[in-house]
């Protein structure tokens, strides 16, 4: 995406100089009658014509030295340094002139663009909104408007200003996507469709195709992506790359034997990445292919052995098929090529954990909060870890530092309100007070945990107060339906409020949730999940 | 079985049942925890497995292999096989696997009680020292009413059962019997009379499929280990309704208990919703518990969910080994305690006569003392005859390479003796019950009895690839006591599933003859109440509620005596 968002800039800034480059042809055209610092004016745009835009740059210096309060002058001076893309400087220009002629608004425009481009947005912003006050139809100002609405995520702005330029629109491919991008936002599929297929006239630019492919599939719009990358098989540039993002939207459309086959047809062809072999990989584990899913991992993690992403995907993919002894060795293998990846060190702490090697799982993840100590999730994990091998004292203490450390992060309360819970239930009374308003903490920050919802409403229920469990435990269930604990918790409420009917349609939804769970559990042997 | 100090009321005192004499003497109703210093300087339990003799060794079969079966053999029962008045200990071995082999033959041992604290193996004498299967537990019971006990043997992958000749030996009569429960690993089993037609059936826990041509391959630490308990699929249990003629017929199917399927291993039985029919609690590992309520017609019906006993708050299924039943609270209603697994705490559930029961785990401070043990035998008993009934149990972790994962969890592990302190709360007697309980065992199987007729409850339990503990309570006879020994004539003889109350001024005592409880164990039929301190008691009366229903008062009793009391004819339905 950064290559492609480093093309779409060139092609911006090739689009600024061919608005300076009319804008001086007027300003020449438009002169009444040459002046000393008229004749460097005229000279520099001749120069610029022929590419010469150094030396464009020097005669338009001296028209400014000449003539210091000539808007005209200072602007252009301002348009040659955004063609040599010295686009901060240019502004400067820019906003001379506009001092003198407040008024101009080609000036003010490509002032505005030049914001744009160096992501100073506000002010780009605020540039263009004072040009439509004065010429509330001015298209391209409307255009640019569109852009920086899209760019600072006003997608409902974006595709308001886009869309009433249509025409300009449709030969920018840039803003076509980005027009594209602000419906998928607004919920409007057809309309992003209906305006990527714009892409796709007779003068399609590939490029253009591809970055509308991309936009679909961010908007899991699969089968449009699909559509657009598969248009530009013969023209986009870039084989590997068009590959890769086709048999990833096939991928993740489900369409594994399509996915499938255009990374074999890749590599085939001789172009051989990681990446896609990473990606096999994957449809292989969709598939339950696991042999052939962990090969397809050796073989990325052989191409590039020193890319993390690869031994974390294969660690849990193993993680998840409860083969715990080899998804650790995968951990361990990716630590001797990238020792110092605090990701790696936190899947073994994790995997360690399943297995219950709580002890390891602490080194694991002391290990991963030296190597990050930005990153909470260590903490989180280190935390748990100490807890569950016994070492209580340590646990509080690692939660404590935690929450001094990142105050913002819901999970670090929930997760120290859990550790004393048990203690509570060992007859710890204030660590029981202490976790609910932990608890309380953490909902106030993230009200969508559905675990300290859940633990409040047992408490409540615990407490005979059954309305408020019931409020609590929906709100759980709600948010992860999935959990069949929740489903149990809400039947014994419901049984509680004597609302027989409900009980039973919650203990049903539980017991199948704990049936699937348990079908999932069976065939291998579990040793390593909650064994001790 | 006879007892040594029977007292033989007078008929004029003892069959009346229009006129009940009480107790002259007024009792406070609730006892306040135990005494803070005893009479006695003793430990409450001393260990005597030396000096009675017992040199017994339990064998597990331990190998490569990791069969889950090596974790948890090991079943005691406290019966009087000669009926000489003295509790025999019997003690089941575990057996051979394909790599685990013993130097020794792997025998079970029958130790008759010789009196004096003394005990001496006639297992073989017997005939009943060895089995074809791999042994767990044992449950004795006079399943043709003959006066003596016989024995079920359970294992894998069969059961036995042995009768009592009546000289002190036993003849294998399963395949005639029809109850080999050919195939099944079967753990704890119960005698009950489920339809009340004065007969024994059997109630057989089963646990899970299991093949020693299939070892499961897992890993703890590097090292091999036994899976968790979910590798293995579970198995319904085994109902054998005693037929009369000394056969059984097979009823799982008929009675609803088919579809059960999971991992059995503990199992008591227990009028739990005070109808008069037997109702079973059903303690299982990684499956939910079983609450089968007896539905008067042959069959039961599963009522652990709606009673909150089946699984955890969090909806789930926890490990589930032993059980018992017994009226921890004084409400006169049985509760029911559960061993589970470390982490998960032993559970205690309080029976509210309508669901839910109430789970008092943590309330109670059980969570306190067991969130680290993994629990096997347990027994509602009342250790220092306070009127309060205490828990004793035992535990032990399965996975010695526990050690290398925990800090806090230890392979062998310390049994419990628990206080009832009258609260709903227990308190942990670890530092006056004695040394056993300052030491540490892989403790599976725990049965309960008055082997030296003192009036207070002693205990044996066992360990794996180990002797077993014999201990003798000291504390208990120090108190006023009173004990029963009940004989059925239309009920079944063993009296299984009698309800006894016994009125102490306002408040009153209930306890109940259970079948199977605990973990691979059979205890003492005798029920003794402790009547606690008291300057002097009179006589008391006992209500009882025999198993077929009838009910019958007694009167005239003398405390600090076992009492054997006959089911009259005249019994009131």
């Amino acid at each position: 995406m950064n290559l492609e968002r480093a093309k779409f800039q060139r092609t911006v800034i090739a689009t600024l100089a061919s608005l300076v480059l009319s804008v001086l042809s007027a300003n020449a055209l438009g002169a009444q009658r040459p002046t000393e610092a008229q004749r460097h004016a005229d000279q520099a745009m001749q120069l610029a014509q022929t590419g010469n835009l150094q030396q464009a740059e020097i005669e338009l210096r001296r028209a400014v030295e000449l003539a210091p309060n000539e808007p005209v002058h200072l602007a252009d001076l301002g348009g040659i340094l955004v063609m040599q893309q010295r686009l901060a400087e240019a502004n400067r220009y820019f906003e001379k002139s506009l001092k003198l002629d407040p008024n101009n608004i080609v000036t003010r425009r490509n002032l505005a663009a030049s914001q744009w481009q160096l992501g100073d947005l506000g002010a780009a912003q605020r540039n263009l909104e004072r040009i439509l006050r004065v010429n509330p139809e001015d298209k391209s100002t409307i255009l640019l408007l569109g852009m920086v609405a899209e760019n600072l995520k006003d997608y409902t702005n974006a595709a308001k200003r886009l869309g009433s330029v249509l025409e300009l629109v449709r030969e920018r491919p840039e803003s076509t996507v980005a027009l594209a991008r602000s419906y998928y936002h607004t919920k409007q599929k057809r309309r992003a469709q209906e305006t990527l297929q714009m892409l796709q006239g007779s003068s399609a630019n590939p490029n253009g195709v591809f970055l509308g492919g991309q936009v679909a599939a961010e908007a899991n719009d699969y089968e449009t992506a699909e559509k657009l990358f598969v248009s530009i098989r013969s023209t986009y540039p870039d084989r590997t790359t068009l590959g890769f993002n086709l048999a990833q939207v096939q991928y993740q459309a489900n369409r594994l034997p399509e996915s499938q086959k255009t990374i074999a047809n890749l590599i085939e062809a001789g172009y051989e990445t990681s990446d896609l072999y990473n990606l096999l990989g994957w449809c292989y584990q969709k598939q339950n292919r696991l042999k052939e899913a962990v090969r397809a991992f050796d073989q990325a993690i052989d191409l590039e052995p020193s890319k993390e992403s690869n031994y974390l995907d294969l660690g849990l993919i193993l993680t998840n098929s409860k083969l715990l002894p080899v998804a650790s060795a995968v951990a361990n293998k990716g630590l001797e090529r990238i020792p110092g990846s605090f990701r790696i060190y936190l899947m073994k702490g994790m995997i360690e954990t399943r297995q219950g090697y709580y002890s390891d799982a602490v080194k694991s993840y002391s290990r991963a909060c030296e190597l990050n100590p930005q990153a909470p999730e260590a903490n989180r994990g280190l935390a748990n870890a100490q807890s569950s091998a016994g070492m209580n004292r340590q646990a509080f203490a690692t939660f404590e530092r935690g929450i001094q450390r990142f105050p913002q992060d819901a999970l670090h309360y929930q997760e120290y309100a859990l550790v004393l819970l048990k203690a509570a239930d060992a007859g710890d009374a204030p660590a029981e007070t202490h976790a609910f308003s932990l608890l309380e903490t953490a909902i106030g920050l993230d009200d969508s945990l559905a675990e300290s919802h859940y633990q409040l409403g047992n408490r409540a229920l615990a407490k005979g107060q059954t309305k408020l469990a019931l409020q609590h435990l929906k709100t759980a269930a709600k948010l992860d339906p999935q959990d069949a604990k929740l489903h149990y918790a809400l039947a014994r409420t419901y049984r509680r409020l004597g609302r027989e009917a409900e009980a039973s349609r919650e203990l049903g939804i539980y017991e199948r949730l704990k049936g699937e769970e348990e079908k999932s559990s069976l065939g291998l042997p579990s040793a390593e999940d909650k064994h001790e | 079985m006879r007892t040594a100090k029977v007292s033989r009321p007078k008929i004029a005192c003892l069959v009346s049942l229009t006129f009940v004499i009480r107790a002259l003497v007024f009792m406070p109703r609730a006892i306040e925890g135990p005494p803070e210093a005893f009479r006695s300087a003793e430990d409450i339990f001393t260990d005597i497995t030396d000096a009675a003799g017992i040199s017994w060794k339990h064998f597990n079969g331990e190998s490569e292999d990791r069969f889950l079966i090596e974790t948890s053999s090991g079943g005691a029962g406290f019966l009087d096989f000669d009926e000489d008045g003295l509790l025999d200990l019997f003690l089941v071995n575990g057996g051979e696997t394909p790599r685990g082999k013993s130097e020794i033959p792997v025998r079970h041992a029958l130790y008759r009680n010789l009196g004096n604290d003394k005990f001496q193996d006639v297992a073989a004498k017997a005939g009943i020292d060895s089995s074809l299967f791999y042994g767990m537990g044992v449950a004795a019971g006079d399943y043709d009413n003959d006066g003596f006990q016989d024995l079920f043997l359970t294992g894998y992958p069969s059961c036995a059962l042995f009768h009592n000749n009546k000289d002190g030996t036993f003849t294998d009569v399963t395949l005639k019997a029809g109850v080999q429960n050919q195939g099944k690993w079967a753990a704890s089993a119960a005698w009950f009379d489920y339809d009340r037609d004065g007969l024994l059936d059997l109630f057989v826990c089963n646990y899970a499929e299991l093949s020693f041509s299939d070892s499961r391959r897992c890993d703890m630490a590097g090292q091999r280990s036994y899976c968790n308990p979910t590798a293995y699929k579970g198995q319904s249990p085994t109902l054998y309704r005693n037929q009369g003629d000394r056969t059984f017929l097979h009823t799982t199917s008929r009675s609803g208990i088919a579809k059960h399927v999971g991992r059995g291993f503990g199992v008591v039985s227990v009028d739990a919703n005070d109808d008069g029919w037997a109702d079973l609690f059903v303690a299982r590992d990684t499956s939910p518990n079983l609450l089968l309520i007896n539905q008067r017609n042959g069959t039961f019906k599963d009522s652990a969910l709606d009673a909150e006993t089946a699984y955890n708050n969090d909806g789930k299924a926890r490990a589930g080994m032993g059980v018992d039943a017994g009226d921890f609270n004084g409400d006169g209603q049985p509760d029911f305690v559960v061993t589970n697994f470390n982490d998960e705490y032993h559970a205690l559930y309080l029976n509210r006569v309508t669901f839910p029961y109430a789970e008092r785990t943590r309330e109670s401070g059980l969570a306190g003392i067991t969130r680290t043990l993994v629990g096997w035998g347990i027994r509602f008993m009342d250790y220092d005859n306070d009127g309060n009934l205490d828990v004793i149990l035992v535990n032990g972790h399965p996975n010695k390479t526990i050690e290398l994962t925990r800090q806090d969890v230890t392979y062998k592990e310390f049994p419990l003796l628990l206080a009832n302190t009258g609260r709903e709360t227990f308190r942990n007697m670890k530092d006056t019950a004695g040394p056993a309980f300052r030491s540490e065992y892989a403790a599976r199987g725990l049965a309960v009895g008055d082997f030296d007729n003192d009036g207070d409850t002693d205990v044996a339990f066992v360990c794996l690839n180990s002797k077993p503990v014999l201990l003798r309570n000291n504390l208990g006879q120090d108190k006023q006591w009173i004990g029963f020994q009940l004989e059925g004539t239309k009920s079944n003889r063993d009296a299984i599933g009698a309800k006894l109350t016994v009125r102490l001024g306002e408040r009153k005592l209930v306890r109940w003859i259970t079948g199977g409880s605990s973990f691979l164990a059979s205890h003492d039929k005798r029920l003794v109440f402790g009547l606690g301190d008291r300057p002097t008691l009179d006589v008391l009366s006992v209500d009882i509620r025999w198993p077929n229903g009838a009910t019958q008062t007694v009167s005239g009793l003398v405390p600090n005596r076992y009492h054997r009391i006959v089911e009259t004819a005249a019994g009131t339905l």
